[in-house]
């Protein structure tokens, strides 16, 4: 656990209400990520650099944690009889360490030809998720979006897709995850929508 | 400051650190938007030394300027102002002679609470580069500072700079203003405990109970982070970041209130014709910078009767 902020519980890390549902952990671990990298230019001046990668560690395993059910509801029941630090320990002695590998871990580039994007098609989600290495089943494991829309999603098939809110609410979440504005992709998209 | 200001007004700081980085561009336009929205507003360029917010605002220098300020006779601030060509807008014109060095920080403290009295609804400090107190009083004094950066490392790093150098300054004045002086100076020097950042320190401040108001007096300073000349999708995410990294690292709440991108064509037009600065809100560019003041004036609460006279 970082020194610098040791005091800290997962949800103050990445500034996150005790209620909060999984897209505003996959969206606050997405912003603290960018933010705590430890080439990121916000910590200029500000953090040592070993300081950045351990609370950068932390970030990781804070995400971790909350995102995974089983371990936030054990982590909870443990935070409310303890503080962070014991309660991060004995999540981890109880469930063994955070697995920081099983989930993919999401390039945090975007290529040039992607910056440029102003329409974002159903073609340009899928070209950027192939950059980032990443299969149908870890954006829908992740966003626990079915499969087959993210598909429709990406061949902009509207006719298997539900109703205009829930495919805008789909595609944030897409977009979130590949490191796009997700607002201005999902204003974008839905013009394509009929 | 020494007494409660009544809420019929905003006070308002932009500083940075730095010089270049857009601070007078943007104090002169937020002061427009002000008064066209018909807020009656005044900006005071704190640049003690290297003076041209005037310029900005097309206003030939008159000697009417922040000088003729003398402390023994705080009234004397009503001959600084001058009226600019836009109604609604006056402006307190800086100095190119007085050095900042010459003038006691008292007295500065002083010329920034006689301003503040003043009648307008919006006061907008244009604040010089550097760290010294002409800059970290009325940072710290108005309702809400605004700390402007661009992309670059060292512009970051001044930022951050002179957020430190506030936050320390904002710690002896609470400290002094609730009689906590001793007390707070001890928890700084216990060989024992080494804080790693200003947030661990308010912390362990919070948890003692010893200072019961200590830390809701230092969050009333909480600056918004605006990022200035951004020129790539990659440099959008730099200012939530910048606001989140503070918010961790100062404990205060500090918040990210948008951004301006770089617009070469606007900069190469200001250069040639500084009245066309005038005209800034009716161009497409000025669309971020009219959300950024939109934002930021949404944290004023003023007189409700003001708005019953408007409607």
């Amino acid at each position: 656990m970082s020194q610098t902020f040791d005091e800290l519980d997962y949800y103050e890390i990445l500034e996150l209400h005790p209620n909060s549902s999984y897209q505003e952990v996959e969206e606050a671990y997405q912003l603290a990520k960018k933010s705590f990298h430890p080439q990121s230019s916000a910590l200029y001046g500000i953090l040592a650099q070993d300081q950045a990668q351990d609370f950068y560690k932390t970030i990781e395993e804070a995400y971790h944690t909350l995102i995974q059910p089983r371990r936030r509801q054990e982590y909870d029941q443990i935070l409310r009889r303890t503080d962070a630090n014991e309660a991060r320990l004995l999540t981890n002695q109880k469930l063994g360490a955070t697995q920081l590998k099983s989930v993919p871990q999401i390039k945090n580039e975007i290529p040039n030809w992607a910056l440029e994007e102003e329409s974002f098609s159903g073609a340009f989600f899928q070209k950027l998720r192939h950059h980032k290495g990443l299969t149908l089943e870890d954006i829908s494991h992740k966003l626990k979006i079915k499969k087959s829309y993210i598909l429709a999603i990406e061949s902009e098939d509207f006719e298997s897709l539900p109703s205009a809110v829930y495919v805008r609410g789909y595609v944030k979440s897409i977009a979130s995850i590949l490191g796009l504005d997700s607002e201005k992709a999902a204003n974008q998209f839905m013009t394509h929508y009929k | 400051m020494r007494e409660r200001l009544q809420k019929t007004k905003h006070t308002f700081a932009i500083g940075s650190g730095k010089g270049g980085v857009g601070k007078s561009l943007l104090s002169s336009n937020f002061g427009i938007h002000c008064s066209k929205k018909a807020y009656k507003t005044l900006i005071i360029d704190m640049d003690l030394g290297g003076a041209n917010l005037h310029t900005y605002l097309d206003f030939r220098p008159t000697p009417t300027r922040i000088d003729l300020w003398n402390p023994r006779e705080p009234e004397s601030i009503l001959k600084t102002i001058s009226s600019t060509a836009f109604p609604g807008l006056d402006i307190i014109v800086g100095s190119d002679e007085l050095l900042a060095s010459q003038i006691e920080s008292a007295s500065i403290e002083l010329l920034v609470y006689e301003i503040m009295k003043l009648d307008y609804e919006v006061i907008i400090f244009d604040l010089g580069a550097g760290v010294g107190p002409e800059t970290l009083i009325p940072f710290c004094a108005v309702d809400t500072p605004v700390l402007l950066s661009t992309p670059e490392d060292t512009s970051i790093e001044n930022a951050y700079f002179l957020l430190k150098k506030a936050f320390h300054f904002k710690l002896r004045q609470v400290s002094k203003e609730l009689g906590y002086e001793q007390g707070i100076q001890e928890i700084i020097n216990k060989p024992l405990k080494k804080f790693s950042t200003p947030s661990d320190l308010l912390k362990y401040i919070g948890g003692s109970e010893q200072f019961p108001g200590f830390n809701s007096k230092m969050k009333e300073l909480s600056p918004g982070i605006l990022l200035n000349q951004v020129r790539s999708f990659n440099e959008e995410s730099i200012g939530p970041s910048m606001a989140q990294v503070c918010r961790h690292y100062f404990g205060l709440d500090i918040i990210s209130v948008g951004l301006i991108q770089y617009d070469s064509s606007m900069w190469v037009a200001s250069r040639k014709n500084k009245s066309k600065m005038m005209n800034y809100l009716d161009l497409k560019f000025c669309g971020q910078m009219s959300s950024v003041f939109q934002n930021l004036l949404k944290s004023v609460t003023f007189n409700p009767q003001r708005n019953k006279i408007r409607a």
